[in-house]
């Protein structure tokens, strides 16, 4: 499942390459077990895909999630 | 943090302990984090999310459904990035950096690929070993694309590792993926660890003709960007030996003759260009373009600044003689969108649309 990554996802359509990206299963996790979610990382410019990762796998799920970013060198937004 | 384990673990488990008051669950976002995993969720009593204690069974669960013998092989993403690493060699000039800074992204973003697998032997680019497996030489999409069905391509993120540890983190990523697939079912999978290649490598494998891909192949020497030093950009015989000069014939029948930096390529008309592209359906006058030579020579900025020069609704028409144009306006597209520039492509099927689906794959920020 590749979720938000269209371009991924057409790749895999069109050359039957099974293409697996190693946070999915974490979101997953994460979207599944809880309703308000931290993320954290110490490079910002982590934060922002992994929520959008994790938003769509709670899209995927059904699930209404709240995501909240923080930088390990401080909370960066909700 | 400058290598300073330590501190960097007080810091992540700072952090942590501070989110946890508001949140139910934490996500730990980077690998380098996994080892704080089980001493997080034991001082906060939190649930904790992280890669690769979750991505690991998962993706061994699809390697047993893939049925199929998996090397995993790691590309680091930390500094220094090779520039080889997604995209081929940069270019000299602005182009050069804007693509360095692309992958760099990339890597800041995914960290590391591991490659990937095969059940064709034969293609094996290095059949001395005789490990069985198709070693994607290298993590470029354009190889695992090519490797067809059967190939199990997986992306993660060791940005965490020391260079040291990598052979062991490498062999521990297979063992785990091997322990997951065995425990789904996946009697027939065997998983190795491959050679670190990507950084500190020495040598790649290409085959000895330009014209395909098939072997037979030869390993020859690649520029040796090694950990912890600063990228070095391969000199012009470095760079011959990796892409030696090759002619193509591209749409329209323009060619190219690729001889060190000078690519000299004879332009349409405007008027011709625009035609060719468009089969005829839009004028110059009503269409921003971009020639080859502009992206060679400019790189990924030049063509974003091309589209985001256009008006909304009005057509840009980039021309893309090779394969490395395509990843440049691929690049572009990425760099356009990552300004708020919403933008709708078309490729021609039959020679570009395969290259800008799998260039596309790889410039996806």
């Amino acid at each position: 499942m590749l979720l938000a990554r269209p371009d991924l996802d057409a790749a895999r359509k069109a050359v039957e390459v099974p293409i697996v990206k190693i946070d999915d299963a974490m979101a997953t996790h994460a979207a599944a077990n809880a309703s308000r979610i931290g993320v954290l990382a110490t490079v910002p410019t982590t934060l922002g895909p992994t929520a959008d990762l994790i938003h769509a796998h709670a899209g995927e799920l059904g699930r209404d999630v709240q995501v909240v970013r923080t930088s390990a060198r401080g909370r960066s937004r909700p | 943090m400058g290598g300073d384990k330590a501190a960097h673990d007080e810091m992540v488990l700072a952090g942590a302990r501070e989110l946890a008051k508001d949140v139910e669950i934490v996500v730990l976002a980077q690998a380098s984090m996994s080892r704080l995993q089980p001493s997080l969720e034991e001082e906060s009593r939190h649930p904790s999310a992280g890669q690769p204690a979750d991505g690991h069974p998962d993706a061994g669960r699809r390697c047993a459904r893939c049925a199929a013998t998996v090397t995993a092989e790691l590309l680091d993403g930390r500094e220094p990035v090779p520039a080889g690493s997604l995209f081929g060699w940069a270019p000299a000039g602005p182009g050069g950096a804007g693509r360095v800074a692309l992958i760099r992204a990339e890597n800041e973003r995914t960290g590391t690929r591991i490659a990937v697998v095969g059940r064709r032997p034969d293609r094996h680019p290095d059949r001395r070993r005789g490990s069985g497996a198709h070693l994607v030489g290298g993590l470029r999409p354009q190889w695992a694309m090519d490797a067809g069905a059967g190939t199990f391509f997986v992306l993660t993120n060791t940005r965490g590792w020391q260079p040291s540890g990598r052979p062991r983190a490498n062999a521990e990523i297979a063992a785990n993926l091997e322990t997951a697939a065995k425990a789904a079912g996946g009697a027939r999978v065997r998983l190795s660890a491959g050679a670190i290649r990507r950084c500190g490598a020495t040598t790649r494998w290409r085959p000895t003709s330009t014209s395909g891909r098939r072997g037979p192949w030869r390993a020859v020497p690649r520029c040796a960007v090694q950990p912890g030093l600063p990228g070095r950009r391969p000199d012009h015989r470095q760079r011959r030996a990796l892409d030696p000069p090759r002619r193509g014939t591209g749409p329209g029948g323009q060619h190219r003759v690729r001889a060190g930096r000078d690519v000299r390529l004879p332009q349409l008309q405007p008027a011709e260009f625009v035609a060719e592209k468009t089969d005829g359906r839009s004028a110059p006058r009503t269409s921003a373009r971009c020639t080859s030579t502009r992206s060679a020579r400019g790189g990924p900025e030049a063509v974003r600044d091309v589209l985001l020069g256009v008006r909304g609704g009005q057509p840009v028409i980039v021309n893309a003689v090779e394969e490395q144009d395509l990843e440049v306006v691929c690049s572009a597209v990425q760099l356009g969108r990552a300004e708020g520039r919403r933008s709708c492509t078309a490729a021609g099927l039959r020679w570009s649309g395969a290259g800008w689906t799998r260039d596309s794959a790889a410039a996806e920020p």
